[in-house]
């Protein structure tokens, strides 16, 4: 097997378990006692103690770190302090609404990427090269949240086409669903598809100012055949690998954006779950949501290896 | 008819500081069959002439003059007809095999492209014909070469892919700019053979871009030598070698040791350098160069004029038969 993907894959295993020990010593170290919150200020001593006892907070770090882990790989998360329901189910519910969310965002954000910066490399330093630059520079520069708010203002209130928020589930079909989550996905996209955009446009005009575009056009290729047919695929491998690294971002931009359009995600989730130090359900959030990171970026390596043959032929 | 004629070709880029010449008033002329070689130091503009024939300068760059393609002015054709010609009547070989093929792209694929567009060939019989041109090209194993990548190549193997492209639709003209600077001597005679073979098959007209007078001496039958954006001599091959008429051919001449007429076998590089295109001075540019310069030369910059029938030269005080004269 190809080195490079064994190296991955090791690697990717590695960081997996590195997380889990981190997400868990943060936890420990912050402030607040969970048993607190869910009884309240008023709580007496001894109902503390005993709902402390039966949360399993008295027992050794090293012991909940171990129970914790073993739980984890028989797919047991724990029970959520707050819902009284176990993590997975909760979880589970959530990620229908943030993995189609983020997957329908970053679909959006690389859709607008590839046409504009293709467009804009193709016009390279003329005006409509210019405008795109500019119409980047806004997109890098507003807030998610903002925006969100805007496309609320105009679609939902003004023109009608959107409900402002709230999610009607996949229960009622998959259009109303996808509905719900067009806003949303924008709001999220435009900051990604600025970056994006950037990176493709740069990417394009340096693979067009290589010797086999000219040769490409040296055998009689027009200048857009040469740019899809041969300066594409090459300019592909620094779009890709931005798209994985933004991935990270537009998780971290769903709690945020999930709150504007109160969608039950797993954004909202953790950011409630926070609000109430419902310890069990943050640390398995956490953790899940770097391994769709790390997956993520993991795929993006093995896309390489799909794009570019020299890497396929390195092994 | 000439197969191409280059009349008064001046290229120019545009800089912030404004326009700069970096080709001047080249003119030149390639019968069907012939083969013209093209010298000069490096930065004297052979391969931007050779790219201004194609209508492929570089963004930023635009030349003036009349470049006749069997008649056609290239100069002012519209780009879909120069797409026609391009890869198809007129073939273009790179100087860099390591970098002109792409990588991401199989070798059967590249090869095929040319096939397919020009030709209308399909899937099937493109392939096919581009095995056959593989094989002609003496590539080993096409077969399993066809579906493989570049950098799974040799040089010279790169090199030889890269002239399968250039005349898969048989043209009738072919521009080979610096096609083995890149590689061993071995390699460098195998593919020379190959071109000459190529182009003596089909009387394809070759203009061969070199700094290479070894090369030049054997394959050409004619020479341009380029100095600083122009052309300061274009004689007959064998003329030209037994005697230079303009003082630089005769400098290049010196500094290749076995073939320097009257020299004693050791190596003579020209003193100085090419002045760069945006401080050339009035008067002769190898006048601060050139052993023999008089006053006239930096008052005045001397125009190509024949000399001798056949030849001429850029220079006010050419040596002809051996001997400088006021001419
Ligand atoms: N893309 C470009 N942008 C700006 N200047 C250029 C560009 N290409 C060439 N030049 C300039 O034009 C002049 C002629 O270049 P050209 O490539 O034709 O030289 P050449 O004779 O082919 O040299 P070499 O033997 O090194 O290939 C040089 O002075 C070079 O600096
Ligand atoms: S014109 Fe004068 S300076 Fe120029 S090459 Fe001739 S003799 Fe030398
Ligand atoms: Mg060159």
């Amino acid at each position: 097997m190809n080195r490079l993907l064994l190296y991955r894959l090791a690697s990717w295993a590695l960081t997996l378990l590195a997380i889990t020990v981190i997400a868990f010593l943060v936890l420990e170290i912050l402030p607040g006692d969970p048993a607190l919150v869910l009884l309240g200020p008023d709580a007496q001593p001894d109902t503390l103690e005993a709902l402390r006892q039966q949360l399993g907070l008295n027992q050794a770090a090293v012991v909940r770190y171990f129970e914790w882990m073993s739980g984890l790989l028989r797919g047991d998360m724990g029970t959520s302090y707050t819902y009284s329901i176990p993590v997975s189910e909760l979880i589970g519910s959530r990620l229908k609404i943030t993995i189609p969310l983020a997957v329908l965002s970053t679909a959006i954000a690389v859709g607008l990427a590839l046409v504009l910066g293709m467009y804009a490399a193709a016009r390279h330093n003329r005006v409509g090269d210019y405008g795109v630059m500019a119409v980047t520079q806004i997109g890098v520069a507003i807030p998610s949240f903002w925006l969100g708010m805007l496309l609320i203002l105009l679609f939902s209130l003004t023109l009608r086409w959107f409900s402002a928020g709230g999610f009607p589930g996949w229960e009622a079909g998959l259009w109303p669903g996808l509905r719900a989550l067009v806003l949303p996905a924008a709001a999220l996209a435009i900051a990604q598809a600025a970056v994006l955009t950037r990176v493709v446009r740069a990417s394009v005009i340096e693979v067009l100012n290589q010797d086999f575009v000219r040769t490409a056009r040296a055998k009689g290729l027009t200048r857009a055949q040469a740019l899809r047919r041969h300066a594409l695929r090459n300019a592909l491998i620094p779009v890709v690998t931005v798209i994985g690294l933004q991935f990270g971002h537009l998780l971290a931009g769903t709690i945020v954006i999930e709150n504007v359009f109160s969608l039950p995600g797993l954004g909202r989730l953790i950011f409630q779950s926070i609000n109430q130090r419902d310890l069990m359900v943050i640390k398995n959030v956490v953790v899940l949501l770097a391994v769709i990171v790390i997956t993520v970026n993991l795929i993006v390596d093995l896309l390489y290896l799909v794009i570019d043959p020299r890497l396929r032929h390195a092994s | 008819m000439a197969l191409l004629q280059v009349q008064d070709i001046s290229i120019s880029i545009d800089r912030p500081e404004g326009k700069v010449g970096l080709v001047r008033d080249v003119s030149f002329d390639i019968q069907p069959g012939e083969i013209v070689g093209m010298l000069g130091e490096s930065g004297c503009g052979k391969s931007l002439t050779a790219l201004a024939i194609l209508g492929l300068l570089p963004e930023g760059m635009t030349a003036t003059g009349e470049i006749l393609f069997k008649g056609a002015n290239l100069l002012t054709l519209d780009e879909p007809s120069l797409c026609r010609l391009r890869g198809n009547r007129i073939g273009l070989i790179f100087q860099e095999p390591m970098t002109t093929l792409n990588p991401m792209m199989t070798i059967g694929d590249q090869v095929m492209e040319p096939l397919r567009l020009h030709r209308g060939l399909g899937r099937h019989d493109a392939r096919a014909e581009a095995l056959r041109l593989l094989e002609r090209i003496r590539l080993p194993s096409p077969r399993q070469k066809f579906d493989s990548y570049p950098h799974q190549l040799s040089g010279g193997q790169r090199q030889r892919v890269v002239i399968a492209m250039a005349i898969a639709c048989k043209p009738e003209l072919l521009i080979a700019d610096e096609p083995t600077t890149a590689l061993d001597t071995t390699m460098q005679m195998q593919i020379l053979d190959l071109l000459l073979d190529l182009t003596d098959e089909t009387d394809t007209g070759l203009l061969l871009i070199t700094h290479d007078l070894g090369v030049m001496a054997e394959m050409t039958d004619r020479i341009l030598v380029m100095y600083g954006g122009s052309i300061v001599e274009t004689s007959p091959t064998a003329d030209l070698i037994a005697s230079p008429a303009h003082p630089y051919s005769r400098g290049l001449l010196r500094a290749i040791p076995q073939r320097a007429p009257g020299s004693d076998g050791w190596l003579e590089p020209i003193p100085g350098t090419v002045p760069a295109p945006a401080a050339r001075p009035q008067g002769c540019l190898f006048r601060a160069r050139c052993p023999i310069a008089i006053a006239e030369c930096a008052a005045h910059r001397p125009e190509l004029r024949d000399i001798l029938p056949g030849r001429s030269a850029a220079c006010w005080v050419p040596i002809i038969h051996g001997r400088t004269g006021d001419a």
